[in-house]
C-alpha cells in the first residue's frame, strides 16, 4: 500500500513535470511568436526598397528603357515633374500594369533637362 | 533557470528596441542638414490651357470663386516635398481656397499617397493616368499650382517652394499670369 502510494506520488510527480515543461514551451513559445508579431508591426512596413530616384522621378527601377520605349507600351504611367523651381524638367515613365506595388511594373524610364 | 533566461532575453531584446526607438526620436528632432534647398521661383507652365473651363469639375474638389489646385503625382519625388511642406513643414493647413489633384497610375498608389503623407485633410481628387487633368487642361508635369476663377483655368505655375508660391499668389492673378515671379528666399 505504501509502496503502491509513492509509486503513485512519483507519477504524479513525474506529470507534473511534464505539464511544467508543457507549459513552459507554450509560454516561450507564446513569447517567441508575440515578439515575432511586434517585429513584424515593427519593422515590417512595406517600403519601396527597389525604389529609383532620377532627380524629381521616383521610379520602381533604375532606368533600363527609353522615355519613348515606355510610353509606346501599351501599359504604362508617364508623367513630368520639375525640380529648382521650375528649371529642371524630367519625364519619368513606368511600364506594365498599373497595381498598387511596383510588382507590376516591368522597367522604369526617366530623362531630365535644364530649361 | 530556462524560464529566467528567456525572461532576461525578452528584457533585453525589449531594451534594445526601445533604444533604437529614442535614437529615432532624437534624430527626428534633430534638424534635417540635408534637406534640399527649394528654389522659390515660380514659373509659368506654357504648357497649360489658360483660359479653359472643363467639361466636367470632380465632385471632390470644392469650387469657389477663387480656387487654387495643386496638382501632385505619386512618380514625382518633388512632389514628395511639396506634400511635407503642405502638412509639417511648416504646414499649409490654414490655405483654405487649396485642393489637391494626385494624379497615378493606380487609384490605390493615390491613396497611399495621402495617407502616407497625411494629407487626408486636405479636399483632394485622385487623377488616374492623370487624364482629367491633362485631358482638360493640358497638364502633365508636377508639382504645378493651376488657379481657377470658378472653374475657369485663370494660370498654371510650375513651383517647388510652397510659402513662395502663396506669396505670389497673395500679390494677385494678374502678376502671376503674366510670366514668371522669382523671388529670392530669404536667408534664415
Amino acid at each position: 500500500m505504501t509502496e503502491h502510494a509513492a509509486n503513485e506520488h512519483g507519477t504524479s510527480e513525474v506529470h507534473g513535470g511534464r505539464k511544467r515543461r508543457v507549459a513552459r514551451r507554450r509560454f516561450l513559445s507564446g513569447v517567441g511568436s508575440g515578439g515575432l508579431a511586434a517585429a513584424a508591426v515593427v519593422f515590417g512596413k512595406p517600403t519601396a526598397a527597389s525604389a529609383y530616384d532620377l532627380n524629381c522621378c521616383h521610379l520602381c527601377f533604375k532606368p533600363s528603357i527609353s522615355v519613348s520605349t515606355c510610353q509606346n507600351a501599351s501599359r504604362h504611367y508617364v508623367w513630368g515633374c520639375t525640380a529648382d523651381g521650375g528649371f529642371l524638367h524630367c519625364t519619368c515613365c513606368e511600364r506594365g500594369a498599373t497595381t498598387a506595388t511596383c510588382s507590376g511594373v516591368n522597367a522604369s524610364a526617366g530623362s531630365c533637362q535644364y530649361g | 533557470m530556462l524560464v529566467v533566461f528567456g525572461v532576461a532575453l525578452l528584457v533585453l531584446a525589449a531594451a534594445v528596441v526601445v533604444l533604437f526607438a529614442m535614437l529615432a526620436e532624437l534624430a527626428a528632432r534633430i534638424p534635417d542638414r540635408s534637406t534640399p534647398y527649394r528654389n522659390p521661383a515660380i514659373r509659368a507652365l506654357g504648357e497649360a490651357r489658360v483660359g479653359n473651363s472643363p467639361d466636367t469639375w470632380p465632385v471632390e474638389l470644392p469650387q469657389r470663386d477663387r480656387s487654387v489646385v495643386l496638382v501632385l503625382s505619386t512618380i514625382c519625388n518633388a512632389c514628395e516635398d511639396v506634400a511635407r511642406q503642405l502638412t509639417t513643414d511648416p504646414g499649409h493647413t490654414d490655405w483654405a481656397e487649396m485642393s489637391l489633384v494626385i494624379s497615378t497610375a493606380a487609384r490605390i498608389r493615390g491613396e497611399e499617397f495621402i495617407v502616407r503623407n497625411r494629407l487626408g485633410e486636405f479636399p483632394y481628387f485622385i487623377d488616374e493616368g492623370g487624364e482629367w487633368v491633362h485631358g482638360e487642361f493640358g497638364v502633365q508635369s508636377s508639382p504645378t499650382a493651376l488657379v481657377f476663377r470658378g472653374s475657369r483655368l485663370e494660370s498654371a505655375h510650375e513651383f517647388n517652394d510652397v510659402a513662395a508660391l502663396r506669396a505670389a499668389l497673395a500679390q494677385g492673378p494678374q502678376v502671376m499670369a503674366n510670366g514668371e515671379l522669382h523671388r529670392e528666399k530669404e536667408e534664415v
